[in-house]
């Protein structure tokens, strides 16, 4: 721990820990001292002297070590010349002075200096209005320039320093936070200097220019409008535009932003602070991939089938058809003739009345998530379970702590995670990545563990033995079992593992020292992991385990699922084996006779069919209708479609007439995020909302109202059996406790509905949330909007004086972290190991002598960068192979490439990268067409790969 | 450095602020913008002949806010040559400004 040090500033006592800077210290007490260059994310340079400041230490007598005295108080002696605040650290008994004449002259000397060369073109410039320059100028500089030339900076302006950012040579006024942002958070060292003295200017160094996922927070931190984006220039003054707080949905990082709208329109995505999730940081998929939201093939009204046309209708007809279906299938074929799969970009609300519909309605457990290819990873339950303690904060993380990244990519998968896991790094954390080929994260780890393709469970052994070995299993709770069948599972010798997984035993003994010696320990795991099976992310729980490094905040297992709110489809039970909060089917049936259902119907405690057995259910007469919410298995897996022009019924609700809703009977058009109330839970179980920035668009509704509507309308039909229709919809009755009245008597084979919809408002289907889905206990939706306990550390009045004019101030809420099982007494882990999988149908084969590898991207096939300018950085669909590899098979960068599996055959360009380990080639999984689920056969695929016709270009 | 009587304190202090400027790497504020804008006025009062009423009190004002806030010793240096040059000669400064007044009437 660092020590406290009293200092005073401008008369002011105050107490800071060691190693703050003066800035940093008198902005604790309210004192603003002015600064361009400093950065509280980034090292002090002292570059612009704008915070200079009059500093005196104590004077020491030489003979006693002592502070001189005089008249009681220490004698002062003052630095001849003024020092900049944000290079000074503070001492013990320092007196700093930050607003005698000597230190104004030198701030409005600087500003002066400053404006020499500056434009001053406010009235066209995108940062005025939330200027610094503008803003210090007011607060500190001088009312009037000397500088009487009509020469001031004149260079062509814009020039583009990458596609999405451009630079105003004559605004800059080279502080440099631009460039050290990209070295030191972003460690994508693109951007630098050129020439020297007024010459001197930012140039992009990399090829393409400005290759960085981060580019967008530049422009963020850029004091003045010298780094605008070509996504928002010149389209509005900032006082016109009205911030409304919402979230990133595009990754599980969750990232807290606002919607800067003008009328309907998303003029630009800013970052909204929050320390547990984002810091100030968003990545530019959350910046620039939101268009989506406006364009203009958005789904307006409801569409049903008509021959070979889908035509408008009206709610009511949509509604009633859909029911007189869903009801025909039920009653001839069962609920378990009905399937549902959900998106995971839809909120708890959607998802959780989902599958509300599924299994109290229908009384099917037929749902699911996932698109249904072969390469489904499997729902991680383990990263909920062991998950990162509440009061987790990535960005806050040090020295003492260690984190292990295995199987994964942040920069792909979780962007904004990169940038915390780079700052722990510099703040004296170790970094442990472990991984079958490079990754960004090597440059800053502190151990690189490079393992052969499919050995990670190996791996994660080999450290499970020396953790083993070395902390022993005294401290385990007495709820842990299957110790002895671990012990089993490591009982070969450590060179086994060494010479499976290619890695050093010095390697896996150091990685195992790091991780058990931290103070605080976190793994995370993505998806290249959990394509390796469970049996890994089961021995990366026991890892964590026996290693004392769960259950407490900053400790834990951290799970790279794919979308923003990946774990609230877990939670929500949205998948055919658990109910909500990941309860087994029977007690989630249980609780819903409790909560006012009837005795379950079987199909609702029999597991139901995931993705991958619906489709071959559609196509063996088992399923019969199918709902379809936010997701495009057309698009994503095209072999569905077979399946889906099969279906009997097929609804889909979605914002785009995507491929998947061209084959629907009816589709249902959604609200897109920015048009609705809702909550999103993210990577680490924070729980936040999202709420309406503009209308939207024509009859659009909330996915839940629409799942609701179904609901309501098949209850209708059940009940009109009886009697006449139309109860149903009465308003819904605020339920109290668990005791709730099931709405009429449904006299079907399913289970008659617990409590009753009718829900006015996705917060009333929070409420029930919080009520029912265990984990989701006290998470009140008014109380997501909490912001005052972490606003950050010790922040001050008037932000801009920091970050560049730009509002990240987040008082709109940072969500809430439900406590993961492992922190609570009671809970009780099984060290068991799994099988490791080997799901390579046809692993040894000769005839295929490759195994996919295969990564997630950012900049993807992504329906939802529709209308980005991102688009012209999805790559087009490639295979990369080793160049040894390519060698053999005469393959060169470019060519087009046959890649076969048993599965299925394809045609690829060619990649050549040593990043690729040899007898391998990388596939992306998620590339525009999805190329990759035509030829896996599961987890793990090989594949054989030859040379077609000539080179192509 | 070799210079006789006839050199002017003025072209001196142009022509050594004219080598910082040059070598002024551009880091911080004072010493890049503060040695350019020296030389835009020491070059219009030296070189143009078009040396006017407030450029002394401009230029005194300028190396007072260079010096001691300067990054490195360059931009201090930069200070000494001008500084100097109106302490020691201030004369010769006020010369060029009159020479223009009575060019100019
Ligand atoms: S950067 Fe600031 S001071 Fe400069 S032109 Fe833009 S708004 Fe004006
Ligand atoms: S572009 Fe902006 S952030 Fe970069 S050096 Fe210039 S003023 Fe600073
Ligand atoms: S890191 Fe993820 S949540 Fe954050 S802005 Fe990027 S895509 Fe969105
Ligand atoms: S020198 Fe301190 S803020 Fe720039």
């Amino acid at each position: 721990m660092a020590e406290d040090i009293t200092l005073i500033i401008d008369g002011v006592k105050l107490t800071v820990p060691e190693g703050t800077n003066v800035v940093d210290a008198a902005r604790t007490v309210g004192i603003e001292i002015p600064v361009f260059c400093y950065h509280p994310r980034l090292r002090s340079v002292g570059m612009c002297r704008m915070c200079m400041v009059a500093v005196g230490i104590p004077r020491i007598d030489r003979d006693t070590g002592q502070c001189l005295l005089e008249n009681n108080r220490p004698v002062i002696s003052m630095f001849p010349r003024l020092q900049t605040a944000c290079t000074t650290l503070v001492s013990p008994g320092m007196v700093v002075m930050t607003s005698t004449d000597e230190v104004k002259r030198a701030q409005r000397g600087i500003l002066e200096f400053l404006l020499t060369s500056h434009p001053l073109d406010c009235p066209v410039c995108d940062k005025g209005g939330e200027c610094p320059l503008q803003n210090l100028t007011m607060g500190w500089g001088p009312g009037t320039s000397r500088f009487e030339y009509h020469n001031k900076m004149h260079f062509e302006k814009p020039v583009p320093l990458g596609d999405l950012i451009l630079l105003d040579r004559e605004r800059c006024i080279l502080c440099g936070r631009c460039v050290r942002f990209q070295d030191e958070l972003a460690d994508d060292p693109v951007l630098g200097f050129d020439l020297r003295g007024r010459d001197w200017h930012i140039i992009s160094k990399s090829d393409p220019p400005f290759d960085s996922k981060f580019s967008g927070n530049t422009t963020d931190i850029c004091p003045v409008g010298a780094l605008t984006t070509t996504d928002f220039r010149f389209r509005s003054r900032v006082w016109e535009l009205r911030s409304v707080p919402s979230l990133c949905i595009h990754c599980p990082v969750g990232c807290n932003v606002n919607l800067d709208m003008r009328h309907r329109e998303v003029m630009r995505v800013m970052p909204r602070e929050n320390l547990a999730v984002n810091d100030i940081w968003i990545c530019d998929k959350g910046r620039f991939g939101q268009h989506f939201v406006e364009s203009s093939e958005r789904l307006t009204t409801p569409l049903m089938r008509r021959g070979d046309q889908l035509v408008q209708v009206s709610w009511e007809q949509a509604f009633e058809t859909i029911a007189e279906r869903f009801v025909a299938i039920q009653r001839k074929h069962g609920g378990t003739a009905l399937a549902g799969i959900a998106g995971e970009r839809l909120s708890n609300e959607d998802l959780y009345l989902f599958q509300r519909l599924f299994r109290e309605v229908f009384g099917s457990n037929n749902l699911d998530h996932r698109i249904g290819t072969p390469g489904d990873l499997p729902d991680d339950d383990i990263g909920v379970m062991l998950g990162v303690g509440s009061g987790t904060s990535l960005v806050t993380l040090g020295k003492g702590t260690t984190v292990l990244v295995i199987g994964a990519n942040p920069e792909e998968e979780a962007p904004v995670y990169l940038l915390h896991l780079h700052q722990m790094v510099k703040h004296g954390g170790e970094l442990v990545v472990a991984n079958v080929r490079p990754t960004k994260l090597d440059h800053s780890a502190t151990l690189s563990l490079r393992y052969r393709p499919g050995t990670a469970t190996q791996l994660v052994r080999g450290l499970l033995r020396v953790v083993l070995e070395e902390a022993g299993t005294k401290h385990l709770s007495q709820k842990t079992t299957g110790l002895a069948e671990l012990r089993a599972a490591l009982n070969h010798p450590m060179a086994s593992v060494v010479s499976a997984t290619g890695v050093s035993e010095d390697d896996i003994r150091a990685a195992a020292h790091t991780f058990l010696q931290a103070e605080n320990a976190v793994i995370i795991y993505g998806a290249e992991a959990m394509a390796e099976g469970t049996a890994l992310s089961q021995d990366l729980g026991s890892l964590a385990l026996i290693a004392g490094k769960t259950g407490k905040a900053n400790n834990g297992l951290l799970a790279l699922l794919p979308w923003g709110n990946s774990r609230g489809v877990l939670d929500m039970g949205v998948r055919p084996d658990r109910g909500p909060g990941y309860a087994p089917l029977a007690s989630a049936a249980k609780e819903r006779e409790g909560a006012g259902g009837r005795k379950a119907a079987e199909g609702a405690v029999q597991r139901g069919l995931s993705a991958r057995e619906m489709w071959n259910g559609v196509v063996e007469g088992r399923i019969r209708g199918m709902y379809l919410m936010g997701i495009d298995p057309a698009s994503a897996y095209p072999a569905t479609r077979t399946a889906l022009e099969k279906v009997d019924f097929l609804v889909v609700q979605d914002m785009f007439l995507t491929p998947t809703a061209q084959m629907a009977d009816v589709v249902l058009p959604a609200a897109a995020f920015a048009e609705r109330e809702g909550t999103y839970t993210n990577a680490e179980r924070r729980v936040q909302r999202v709420r309406p920035a503009r209308p939207a668009p024509g009859d659009c509704r909330p996915d839940w109202a629409m799942v609701q509507g179904i609901a309501e309308a098949v209850l209708a039909l059940l009940k009109g059996t009886d009697e006449e229709q139309g109860t149903a919809k009465e308003p819904r009755k605020k339920l109290k406790g668990k005791k709730r009245e099931a709405p009429g008597g449904a006299e079907t084979a399913t289970e008659s509905p617990g409590p009753s919809w009718g829900y006015l408002t996705a917060s009333e289907v929070a409420s029930e949330i919080a009520e029912r889905v265990p984990g989701y206990q006290g998470i009140a939706y008014t109380r997501l909007a909490n912001a005052a306990s972490r606003g950050g550390w010790g922040r001050q009045p008037n932000e801009s004086f920091y970050y560049g004019g730009t509002c990240y101030r987040n008082s709109e809420g940072v969500g809430i972290q439900y406590p993961a099982p492992a922190e609570l007494s009671g809970a009780g882990f099984s060290l068991k190991p799994r099988e490791v999988e080997t799901t390579s149908a046809s692993g040894g084969d000769t005839r295929y002598p490759f195994l996919v590898v295969t990564q997630r991207l950012l900049y993807d096939g992504d329906p939802f960068l529709r209308d980005s300018q991102l688009l012209a950085h999805v790559p087009a669909p490639y295979v990369a192979i080793n160049p040894s590899d390519a060698r053999s098979l005469g393959v060169q960068a470019g060519d087009r490439v046959r890649v076969a599996s048993v599965a299925g055959v394809l045609e690829l360009a060619a990649r050549v990268s040593d990043e690729v380990p040899a007898g391998c080639v990388l596939i992306p999984s998620n590339l525009p067409g999805a190329p990759l689920s035509m030829v896996q056969t599961g987890l793990q695929t090989r594949v054989a790969v030859s040379k077609v016709g000539g080179r192509r270009e | 450095m070799v210079l006789n009587d006839t050199v002017s304190a003025p072209h001196l202090a142009y022509k050594m602020d004219e080598f910082f400027k040059h070598e002024s790497c551009g880091k911080c504020t004072p010493c890049r913008e503060g040695t350019y804008w020296l030389v835009k006025v020491l070059h219009r009062m030296v070189e143009e002949g078009d040396a006017r009423a407030g450029d002394i009190e401009t230029l005194h004002a300028i190396y007072q806010q260079m010096a001691g806030n300067c990054f490195c010793l360059l931009g201090e240096s930069a200070v000494m040559p001008i500084k100097s040059a109106l302490n020691l000669f201030p004369e010769e400064f006020e010369a060029l400004v009159h020479e223009k007044d009575k060019r100019y009437g």
